[in-house]
């Protein structure tokens, strides 16, 4: 079963006020890996373009990792602590990240509003 | 009729090795004097619910500064400040906070802090504790290494990135409204100081070296920690006040790392009883 509805999700990012002033100018990608599969998401001028399942040789701006567990408690309601927060769990080594450092600050803001809406459509 | 809170700000020259500095401070209340230190890049406004709360001012009179360099605290105008890195030290961090409570004259204050403030609360209670009446650590750990880091001082990263790491230190359950406040203050902060504030707080301070110099008999001292704090976790605290007879500790459900301006309801219930405490001694 999917952690979240990706059409739903896919909607609300992109109508999502906050996430367009965050993410405003942003351009490449973000791969998720939940446990082994994971997910390519491509943003153009601050949208979010497409969303695919990710492929082996992918390459992308900022990788994110976590177990389909952690992925679980992350996306709960409300989480146990250090899961609250991608920011929180990776200092909790709880996820793990990779890539460029400056996208990764310049847009955590867009992303961490991401991981919220993504949150918001999990399947419970 | 004007609409007005009950905090009032002023100014005050304080001279700190050799340096003038005017600084702003905000009172209310009448009382014991409970002084407040802000976080590492952040000010007073932190503070604000307590200064409102008349309960508390009824018989505190409760101050929140902003450090030099902080809200409306300005950089000094003799010291070319612009030409060398700006880092608290612990040093003008201690010398700041007596110099402040002297010159103001307050007797026996109760010192209130949070994160660099809570951490400062330790090594003011090894290094001054007989000129407070009680020291009170909010998110306070034996030591925080690890997170004096280019990034939050970078020109091709933007203040907005400290901002937004910021919501991970709240807790999922502070009213959002709060949160976004909390967060908010953060984008107020000139682009060098929150790196620079982390200087004391993840360079300089080491609870290690000073636990063993405070005496709780002469000042009390009570640790509050918020149980979603990420950078000082409730068992950090609970390692700080096990190496220190007779302070206290207590966790704070449904709090993060900010929880004086977070969720303000929720910790003036956990403060509310060490000040009535505090205040029977």
């Amino acid at each position: 079963m999917a952690l979240f509805n990706q059409a739903t999700f896919h909607d609300a990012v992109n109508r999502d006020g906050e996430f367009q002033l965050a993410g405003r100018f942003l351009n490449g990608a973000l791969k998720l890996y939940f446990g082994d599969d994971s997910m390519l998401l491509n943003f153009r001028d601050g949208k979010l373009a497409a969303m695919t399942a990710g492929a082996k040789f992918d390459s992308a701006d900022v990788t994110i990792k976590g177990s389909i567990a952690n992925w679980q408690e992350f996306l709960k309601p409300i989480p146990r602590p250090f899961f609250h927060d991608m920011f929180a769990a990776i200092v909790r080594d709880k996820f793990e990240w990779a890539g460029n450092s400056e996208t990764f600050f310049a847009y955590y803001g867009a992303f961490r509003r991401l991981f919220q809406l993504m949150r918001d459509c999990a399947t419970r | 009729m004007a609409k007005h809170d009950n905090a009032v700000g002023k100014y005050v020259y304080l001279t700190v090795n050799g340096i003038e500095y005017r600084v702003y401070y905000e009172s209310a209340g009448e009382g014991i004097p409970l002084v407040c230190q802000h976080t590492a890049g952040a000010h007073g406004f932190q503070w604000r619910h307590l200064l409102e709360d008349s309960e508390i001012t009824k018989r505190f009179r409760v101050i929140a500064w902003d450090l030099p360099f902080h809200g409306k605290s300005l950089p000094p105008v003799g010291d070319a400040h612009w030409t060398k890195p700006y880092n608290l030290t612990r040093d003008f961090f201690l010398k700041f906070i007596t110099t402040f409570c002297a010159e103001l004259a307050l007797e026996q204050p109760v010192f209130m802090g949070c994160s660099m403030g809570g951490q400062v609360a330790v090594d003011l209670a090894a290094e001054h504790g007989d000129k407070f009446r009680a020291v009170i650590g909010v998110e306070s750990s034996l030591t925080s290494h690890g997170y004096y880091l280019d990034q939050w001082y970078h020109p091709r990263i933007s203040n907005e990135a400290k901002p937004a790491t910021m919501f991970g230190l709240c807790a999922p359950t502070s009213p959002e409204k709060y949160v976004r406040e909390t967060v908010f203050g953060y984008s107020q902060g000139a682009p060098m100081v929150f790196k620079g504030d982390l200087y004391y707080y993840s360079e300089e301070y080491d609870g290690n070296k000073v636990v063993d110099k405070i005496d709780t008999r002469r000042s009390p001292v009570y640790f509050l920690t918020g149980e979603y704090d990420f950078a000082t976790s409730p068992d950090m605290t609970r390692a700080l006040a096990a190496r220190i007879k007779g302070s206290t500790f207590t966790e704070m459900k449904d709090n993060g790392h900010f929880p004086m301006s977070e969720n303000p309801v929720k910790f003036l219930e956990y403060l509310k009883p060490i000040l009535n405490e505090i205040a029977g001694r």
